[in-house]
């Protein structure tokens, strides 16, 4: 187990965000929250990584683990003169060989002199899971990082990440609107509505009668028939 | 050459101060903790005590009072400023003239007797130039190196938090606690400066330098470096100035400062057109 989250309930003077939310994250688990605007998401991600703490329940992290981060749209503040290099170090001490071959791996090399506040929005979300990795986590938390790409930039993002899936073999732990996108990756999804409505499979969960009652017949006839071309072998997790 | 150690060391480090400031958008806090110095300073002649002690309790009860209220959100955090600023900044006039008018009759009350309340004014509002004693000097000498060893040490995790709040939480900094220290250096740097500037000038003698460095700068440490410049050279020809013309020093400070950072302005715009990266 590396996160475990019991009972996660937290109110707002709008009403309960999250509801008696249990949700238990396990080694190279990769799990997909998704949910629909205003679903208690973000701040799900929040308590687990510990940001926030919750008003009710208890979130229990493995001892000594580490996460990797990506907080919703990174909003680089000007004022702030930070080139890339130094952000990927802040606070970090990381070895030179790690980071270039992060540096690699995100494609983010010809960034690395560029100022923070300059860069694209698809460029700072894979500058962000650059940090994110660059903590070695053995588990990744990302709040919607595709969310400022374009179609492709999004299926570039999502085929980067399943790429640092299988060579790490660490967790991810990701909330995504490409709910059409990460079918073909992730190996759960947990369908969030302020409590979860249901969790499973990805090709089992477009068929829960809760899952056609929140996004609608459509898209889980349109799920039903996507085609799931797997090019290669997922390793079986265990533990679900 | 004595009287300008104080008003020096208080440039070097209101450069590092001055830019977390601006990066972190306190200046809104530095005013109104400067405003409620005055209270301080009137709490401090009218009970009877040293008026700097007052200030620095005055200060550090405002400080604390503003992470409180900054965390509610009934009002907008720059309307509660704006009332706790000039609220504070009222009753402290009020009261200064209150008090000189009653030590007026009390001839007992030692040095403070027989100050014009509009002197005592113009001083704490535009600074002075009278002579900071060895004492004071030393004072503010230890008070700016501590500041500058604290900000060492929390340097890389107060710029992660400023990046990112969530991020630098998500990493385990210590998020409230720093927000506390840079409140409390922020305070510490008012009522060091208070004396040399006045109430009215202490932000923007921290504020215009780093704001001109950040033209000129593409890393966390040369803005600072730059701004420390910019500091060090504004309060120099701004307190030479004063002197030589009899004028106060918090006006002729800023005036100069305030030449600084335009022609920063100018230099940035002349940069960029050589290289839009900066």
């Amino acid at each position: 187990m590396l996160i475990e989250g019991q009972n996660i309930t937290v109110e707002k003077e709008t009403g309960r965000i999250l509801d008696n939310v249990s949700l238990r994250i396990d080694e190279k688990d990769f799990l997909t929250i998704v949910g629909p605007n205003g679903a208690g998401k973000t701040m799900l991600l929040k308590c687990l990584v510990g940001v926030l703490s919750p008003d009710s329940g208890q979130v229990t992290h493995k001892p000594s683990l580490s996460i990797g981060y990506m907080p919703q749209s990174m909003e680089i503040d000007p004022v702030l003169p930070l080139s890339v290099r130094r952000f990927l170090s802040l606070n970090l001490s990381i070895k030179a060989d790690f980071l270039s071959e992060i540096v690699n791996e995100t494609d983010i090399a010809m960034l690395l002199d560029r100022q923070m506040h300059n860069l694209s929005g698809g460029e700072i979300q894979r500058v962000m899971l650059a940090r994110a990795l660059a903590r070695d986590p053995d588990l990744l938390i990302l709040d919607e990082p595709a969310q400022n790409l374009d179609i492709s930039g999004q299926l570039e993002f999502y085929k980067l990440l399943e790429r640092i899936y299988h060579n790490r073999q660490k967790a991810i732990l990701m909330v995504s609107h490409d709910l059409h996108l990460v079918m073909a990756s992730t190996k759960k999804v947990v369908c969030l509505y302020h409590h979860v409505c249901c969790s499973g499979a990805p090709q089992a969960i477009t068929r829960d009668p809760e899952f056609i009652s929140i996004f609608g017949d459509d898209l889980s006839k349109m799920m039903a028939v996507y085609p799931h071309e797997h090019d290669h072998d997922h390793v079986t997790g265990e533990g679900h | 050459m004595s009287a300008l150690i104080a008003p020096l060391v208080l440039a070097v480090i209101a450069g590092p101060v001055g830019c977390l400031i601006i990066w972190r958008r306190m200046a809104y806090f530095g005013d109104a903790i400067a405003h409620s110095a005055l209270l301080g300073v009137a709490l401090g002649l009218f009970i009877g005590f040293a008026p700097n002690i007052g200030v620095a309790l005055i200060c550090a009860i405002f400080a604390v009072l503003l992470v409180y209220l900054q965390h509610r959100r009934k009002l907008s955090i720059d309307t509660l400023l704006g009332i706790l600023a000039h609220g504070a900044l009222a009753f402290g006039l009020l009261l200064v003239f209150w008090s000189a008018l009653e030590t007026g009759h009390d001839t007992h009350n030692g040095a403070n007797h027989n100050i014009d309340p509009h002197t005592l004014l113009e001083i704490y509002l535009l600074g002075s130039l009278e002579n900071i004693s060895m004492n004071q000097n030393i004072i503010l000498i230890v008070g700016a190196s501590l500041i500058a060893i604290i900000l060492k040490l929390i340097w890389e995790p107060l710029i992660l938090m400023t990046l990112n709040i969530d991020l630098a939480r998500a990493e385990g900094v210590p998020t409230l606690r720093l927000q506390y220290i840079m409140m409390g250096i922020m305070t510490a740097l008012v009522v060091m400066g208070l004396q040399i500037t006045g109430v009215l000038f202490i932000t923007s003698l921290l504020i215009m330098p780093a704001a001109a460095a950040r033209q000129i700068s593409t890393t966390p440490e040369k803005m600072i470096l730059w701004a420390i410049i910019f500091a060090f050279s504004g309060v120099l020809t701004g307190y030479l100035a004063s002197h030589e013309a009899h004028l106060p020093p918090g006006p002729s400070i800023v005036s100069a400062l305030t030449i600084i950072f335009i022609i920063s302005l100018l230099i940035s715009v002349f940069l960029r057109r050589k290289n839009p990266r900066i």
